[in-house]
């Protein structure tokens, strides 16, 4: 039996969410109106980043870790890995990103 | 013509048929009363806003009427009417007033959705308004007040109606409404400042309203540029402390203090943004009176940014 390669998680920007997004220079966080579920979340900086990051081309996770790699603390990337899938679901959640499978 | 060009017999007429038209800018309201002390109480804290002729249009039409049978004669009731539906509980009568205030707040919150309606005082100084939006409780109607007897013209301790076509800010420039503690704190802060007679046991307590100044009446047609969200917060002797706060966690907040933020879907969203944009954003502790209205002088003194 041939096993292909475990499908990898492939996330992308919610391009119709980018007219819901509210930021503020300077600020550690930011709004997002949801128009699918009409609801209005407080979100943090990361997450407008993320979207503007997916908005340019769609990424796996490692893929944005290493994106990331200037922010991340040296010697916690596991740590930041398994924060950033959380955080990953979580704006999934909002409507804010989309996840699909390579 | 004025409410004071009216003497209270003619006020008491005119409410009884249902045809005292109050221009409250930008609305218009007919209210009805057969309760004998409401047409003082309109006498004392409406005198400057103009009466309508009969035939204006009304935006809401309110009612607070005694209740039949013998609860009209023993410990009487009135209850509140809007567009001749009888609405809320009945409460006793010596409550008339502050119910159609209560009344009045309620019909502009749950219908004029030409507006945001956010919960909020709003008092202006130089052409910039200041919209302190805050939960009962924490000072926001003293602290109004309080500014409005130095100098800031009132536009509402209450609801602030934020134009979503041109982001400027309506007010009715109604009186005031304080509660409990606050009253003796703004008679003893303003002693020329005129009231109602405080109602004792409503649900908010002892109620008591503050006549507007002839000024802010006067203009109150006139919508202002909104310059600063104030959070306001009453600690019992705490320095006045205004603080920079950041303008997402206060957008949650406009959001959650907006009676129809809801409504208006993405284009309530954008706004509460725009009003956010063109605000400087602040928490703003106080203890004392004096000490809050330097602390206001000095924002109205800075330039415009």
């Amino acid at each position: 039996m041939v096993l292909d390669s475990v499908p990898v998680g492939i996330w992308r920007a919610c391009d119709e969410a980018r007219a819901g997004i509210r930021s503020w220079d300077g600020e550690s966080s930011a709004v997002f109106y949801s128009a699918h579920s009409g609801d209005t979340h407080l979100i943090d900086a990361l997450a407008v980043e993320l979207h503007e990051l997916l908005s340019a081309r769609p990424m796996s996770e490692p893929q944005i870790l290493a994106a990331l790699a200037d922010v991340v603390e040296p010697g916690c990337e596991a740590e930041a890995a398994s924060e950033l899938h959380e955080h990953l679901l979580r704006l999934k959640g909002f409507g804010l990103l989309r996840e699909s499978l390579d | 013509m004025k409410v004071s060009d009216l003497s209270e017999s003619d006020l008491r007429g005119l409410l009884r048929q249902g045809n005292l038209l109050l221009q409250i800018s930008p609305f218009v309201a007919r209210i009805r009363s057969d309760v004998h002390k409401v047409a003082h109480e309109i006498a004392l804290m409406y005198g400057d806003f103009t009466v309508c002729q009969p035939e204006v249009f009304a935006d809401f039409h309110v009612e607070v009427a005694r209740e039949a049978g013998l609860r009209r004669w023993v410990s009487p009731l009135a209850r509140f009417a809007f567009d001749g539906k009888r609405s809320f509980v009945p409460l006793p009568a010596a409550q008339a007033f502050p119910m159609i205030e209560w009344g009045l707040n309620w019909c502009v919150a749950a219908h004029a959705h030409q507006y945001l309606v956010i919960h909020a005082a709003v008092i202006e100084k130089g052409g910039r308004a200041a919209v302190l939006p805050a939960p009962p409780g924490s000072g926001k109607s003293t602290l109004c007040a309080g500014l409005v007897n130095r100098g800031w013209r009132l536009l509402s301790d209450e609801l602030a109606l934020y134009d979503l076509a041109t982001g400027l800010i309506h007010g009715m420039a109604r009186p005031v409404n304080l509660k409990n503690a606050s009253i003796d704190v703004i008679r003893a802060f303003a002693p020329e400042a005129v009231f109602t007679v405080p109602v004792p046991d409503t649900t908010k307590g002892t109620v008591a309203l503050m006549r507007p100044s002839s000024g802010s009446v006067l203009r109150a047609q006139e919508p202002v540029r909104p310059a600063w969200i104030i959070l306001p917060k009453y600690e019992a002797n705490a320095e006045a402390v205004l603080s920079v706060h950041g303008k997402a966690e206060t957008f949650m907040l406009v959001a959650e203090q907006s009676f129809n933020y809801d409504i208006h879907g993405l284009r309530g969203f954008n706004a509460v943004a725009d009003l956010l944009d063109q605000c400087a954003s602040h928490t703003f502790t106080y203890g004392h009176l004096d000490d809050a209205v330097r602390v206001f002088e000095r924002l109205a003194a800075e330039p415009a940014s």
